[in-house]
């Protein structure tokens, strides 16, 4: 897996970042949705925050983020080694 | 319960891996709606084969599928590289297989094309389904 380039919404992941500690007492484990440096709500599930966001938004970028303690590492051992074989 | 069944030999299950062909990847439902609503075009679905791999924590599509379907990212995850941790964006994503759709999943993008596959599906994915690999019968069952 190569190393991605410059990702989309860092805006938001910073303001996310800023505000993390004091939305912790307030919505832990619910759903954020950001779009820039503003709060448009908080959710119960992703999928929520996600039709919300698309009836403001419609395909345009908005950030959703669950408001947890620990930041989840994804893992994809195969794909990063390269020792995917999947010929059909 | 839906239930999808590949049945191909233990051979190909072995050297392949568990293989869905066909997999149809799409807008979310939600976005096709509103973007038909405002009279916009949408992007057909794309066509492929996905691979399940059980060793991913999340799924993964392939860039040009996420590009061809013009979709616009919806968060950040943070992905184990061999260069250490690293930020990479969500996209929205829905998933058809015959009898079972599974809309709006977050993916993340990678460049899949050498592998011969549209998809990667990791656990997150998995989570929704019971599902049995039948080694011997050279069979993989996904049921919702």
């Amino acid at each position: 897996m190569e190393k991605p380039s410059k990702i989309l919404l860092e805006k938001e992941l910073k303001f996310f970042e800023s505000k993390k500690a004091e939305w912790l007492k307030k919505y832990k484990d619910k759903f954020a949705l950001i779009k820039e440096e503003e709060l448009i709500d908080v959710f119960d599930t992703f999928g929520d925050a996600y039709k919300e966001g698309v009836k403001r938004y419609g395909n345009q970028p908005f950030f959703i983020k669950k408001i947890s303690e620990e930041e989840r590492i994804e893992t994809f051992p195969a794909l990063m080694l390269g020792i995917i074989h999947a010929s059909v | 319960m839906p239930v999808y069944e590949v049945r191909s030999s233990s051979d190909i299950l072995r050297t392949a891996g568990a293989i869905l062909p066909n997999i149809e990847i799409s807008l979310p439902q939600i976005l096709v709606d509103e973007l038909t609503k405002k009279g916009m075009p949408t992007p057909k679905p794309i066509i492929g084969n996905a691979l399940i791999d059980t060793g991913a924590s999340a799924s993964v599509v392939d860039l040009s599928v996420i590009s061809s379907l013009q979709i616009s990212p919806v968060g950040v995850a943070m992905i184990l590289t061999t260069a250490g941790p690293v930020q990479q964006n969500l996209f929205p994503i829905r998933f058809v297989l015959p009898a079972l759709v599974i809309d709006v999943s977050a993916v993340l993008g990678a460049d899949l094309r050498p592998f011969g596959i549209v998809s990667l599906i990791g656990r997150d994915i998995l989570s929704l389904f019971l599902m049995i690999y039948h080694g011997r019968g050279g069979m993989v069952t996904l049921a919702y």
